[in-house]
């Protein structure tokens, strides 16, 4: 893989055919090299039927469900030349993924993140208004995939600064001196969606703040369960960010641990798209088999990056629904789709475990 | 502590004072609560529960159970319900009340809308009169899990039934109970099923038809979450061939097409543990699906030491050929319980399995009976161990 060359490519620039040339090529290489680095892989390959004469299409990549990571560690490469380890985040008492990253992988999703958020924020370093504690950095227990995308995202910091305390309190002094030094040029204020609503656009509100950086871009993730559960959508959520800080451009993205670095971002139609370092694939559930545009099922996410564990094509446990490829109003070319949920967890009937709750 | 605890049916501070075994009374109160089920509830799993303490049945199993001595309770029992079986705390508190005792039942705080109707429907039948000695001793409680509770409550018990996983079987054995008291612990098993494929063969579509709805039942039912469904198939050969099993799985994936929900859930659970199975066991030598994600066939290419690390599930089976038996009968350890069978004569597979010293396997079934509760379980004589024997030597 020629990675400068497809590095220094526009991270929406390839049409349908190119894009579909590149994950052909890309997707079978990838399953050849974790078949001959990854026993447990190998032989879930075997299993599968795979022959060695690899399939041309990507949505023959076999796919690996992603609770798979939490099950067991899957790497490609010896032990010693794990460069991280990234997991998860769980909420209390769950299993959370393992992601075993050498300096390669772990590079090029720098580099690939960068790519594309620059994208939407332009190249230069711009002030870093962290909406989280400085505690998720510093303290083991909670760092995560949250300690992951906030070090992500700091690369494109000049200087960072976090707007709440240690107790998850928002720091109106320090918010209020940041707004004084960089509130007149391009700030980037970066977090989760549930942790800016409760924690920084609600605190805002309720002390009758209101910001005015007007050159700012707000960009979250993390996913909408826990304010959908406060019936706030993405509107009201833009909204009120909007009156609150005075920020204009705000995104959310989509995300995971498992693929860190190729990152889903939303444009300004409110879509999400692919890069060209990844693609998504809808699928139903009654089979499997690819859905139209417009039809809703579980999303498949393939990623041309991991090369240290074979998570290259993954079934993940949420919902979604592809929108269109290559028509974006905004002008962007590949998928764009959206997220509608999680797949439902079903009460498991069974006779194991009696004594919880 | 009281405060914490929320009684669903029955009496607070229930009585120990013991009944004979298959007392009248308990078998007339069976019989009453199953007429009332049969005449209200419409539910799958309730209705079964109702069908099962119908006296013609109850009447079968005091005939298997009869003692020459006096045979009494021994006073009040705990039980430790399972939260995902909905109707599991009543088949136990049955047993417990034909053993002759009181009963203590706890159930999970998580528990659910079948439960609810269930305790309803044993709370009514509880307050007629004529039940009123019943009622003094049985409690259907609700207390929150920790030890402190649980452990107060064991404190006055004759003995204490466990229902769960490994882990609440070592959880439930750490807290002490008087030191008369007798302990039942049924902790996770694996179960699979034998089907012979001369049988199969001969059999024409529609008993094929009925024997994959008894095959459902025992499976897709509760998702083989229950330790006593099938999570593997094995086939003794000689007489079909590939065509017999094909036939065989698309008449259980008709089945399941008219009667599984399949979602996306279930579908996603499914890959995942046959993607686990394949990786860890190394023993997956091929997949078949029919009817796209409703029935998932792993074929073994040889078995793996540990049978039990073959975890199938919502419609995921794993599947194994042989002319003989004898690979699988040497595999057989502690936690191997049910063995489901079709065209295999049972009683002969029985004593094969006692004359080779098998480690496990505590019941052998026709295909559709693996779910079905007994007083033999476990290979324990849940009778026998929850009462006493007034030995008279004259």
């Amino acid at each position: 893989m020629d990675w400068n060359r497809l590095l220094g490519l526009d991270p929406y620039g390839l049409d349908r055919q190119a894009k579909r040339d590149l994950f052909t090529q890309r997707m079978g290489e990838l399953t050849a090299f974790h078949r001959a680095h990854c026993q447990p892989y190998g032989k879930l390959l075997d299993a599968l039927g795979q022959g060695d004469a690899l399939s041309s299409a990507p949505e023959e990549t076999p796919m690996v469900p992603v609770s798979l990571f939490k099950e067991m560690t899957l790497r490609s490469v010896p032990e010693e030349e794990v460069f991280k380890t990234i997991t998860s985040s769980g909420t209390t008492g769950q299993k959370v993924s393992r992601i075993d990253l050498d300096a390669a992988t772990a590079a090029n999703q720098q580099r690939v993140l960068s790519h594309i958020v620059s994208h939407f924020i332009g190249p230069k370093r711009i002030p870093f208004l962290v909406i989280d504690s400085p505690e998720v950095l510093r303290n083991r227990a909670m760092f995560s995939a949250r300690g992951a995308g906030i070090l992500g995202f700091s690369m494109f910091g000049s200087k960072t600064c976090y707007a709440l305390n240690k107790d998850m309190e928002l720091d109106v002094e320090g918010v209020l001196a940041f707004q004084e030094q960089y509130g007149n040029g391009p700030v980037l204020l970066f977090g989760f969606t549930y942790m800016i609503w409760q924690h920084f656009i609600r605190a805002l509100e309720e002390r009758g703040l209101q910001l005015s950086l007007s050159q700012g871009v707000l960009i979250h993730g993390g996913g909408w369960k826990k304010l959908q559960n406060q019936a706030v959508d993405r509107d009201t959520f833009r909204a009120r960010v909007q009156k609150a800080t005075g920020v204009k451009t705000v995104s959310d993205y989509y995300g995971m641990a498992e693929q860190t670095g190729c990152i889903y971002m939303e444009c300004p139609m409110g879509h999400l798209h692919a890069s060209i370092w990844s693609d998504v694939i809808v699928r139903r559930p009654e089979d499997y088999g690819v859905c139209q545009v417009g039809e809703p099922g579980v999303l498949e996410v393939l990623s041309l990056l991991p090369e240290s564990y074979p998570g290259h094509a993954i079934l993940t446990e949420d919902m979604g629904v592809l929108l269109g490829e290559d028509d974006c109003p905004c002008g962007r070319l590949g998928k764009y789709f959206a997220i509608t949920g999680r797949v439902p967890k079903a009460e498991v009937r069974g006779c194991s475990d009696t004594y919880g709750g | 502590m009281a405060d914490k605890i929320t009684l669903l049916a029955g009496t607070a501070q229930p009585v120990n004072t013991p009944f004979s075994t298959f007392s009248p009374l308990a078998v007339d109160f069976l019989d009453a609560l199953s007429r009332t089920i049969r005449a209200e509830e419409k539910g799958e799993e309730i209705a079964a529960f109702g069908f099962w303490c119908r006296r013609a049945h109850v009447e079968g199993l005091k005939k298997r159970h009869s003692c020459p001595f006096p045979r009494l309770g021994r006073g009040l029992i705990f039980h430790l319900a399972p939260s995902n079986v909905p109707t599991m705390f009543a088949y136990s508190m049955a047993l417990g009340m034909l053993a002759g005792n009181g009963n203590l039942i706890r159930l999970s705080q998580r528990r659910g809308e079948i439960e609810g109707r269930l305790c309803d429907l044993i709370a009514r039948v509880l307050d007629r009169p004529e039940f009123a000695p019943l009622k003094e001793r049985t409690a259907i409680l609700s207390c929150p899990r920790d030890s402190g509770t649980i452990s107060s409550l064991l404190s006055a018990c004759d003995g204490r039934v466990i229902w769960g996983g490994d882990e609440t079987v070592a959880a439930v054995r750490a807290l002490p109970m008087p030191a008369h008291a007798v302990e039942l612990a049924f902790p996770d098993r694996w179960s699979m099923c034998i089907l012979c494929e001369q049988a199969l063969d001969q059999m024409d579509g529609e008993q094929l038809a009925g024997l994959a709805r008894r095959f459902y039942n025992d499976t897709y039912l509760m998702d083989q979450n229950a330790c006593s469904s099938p999570q593997m198939v094995v086939w003794q050969t000689g007489g079909g061939g590939e065509d017999t099993r094909k036939r065989w799985w698309e008449a259980v994936a008709e089945e399941a097409r008219r009667r599984y929900p399949l979602g996306p859930f279930q579908a996603e659970r499914k890959y995942e543990r046959f993607c686990l199975a394949a990786m860890e066991t190394g023993c997956v030598a091929g997949l078949d699906r029919y009817g796209g994600n409703l029935l998932y066939v792993a074929r073994l290419s040889q078995l793996p030491d540990d049978l039990t690390t073959l975890r199938g599930g919502f419609g995921l089976f794993f599947q194994w050929e042989s002319e003989t038996l004898e690979p699988l009968l040497d595999r057989l350890t502690p936690k191997v319980q049910t063995i489901a069978c079709a065209g295999v004569d049972g009683v002969s597979l029985a004593q094969q399995l006692a004359g080779r010293q098998a480690r496990g396997v505590e019941r052998i079934v026709p295909v559709g009976q693996a779910l079905e509760m007994d007083t033999l379980w476990d290979g324990h004589d849940i009778i026998a161990e929850l009462s006493r024997i007034l030995a008279v030597e004259v």
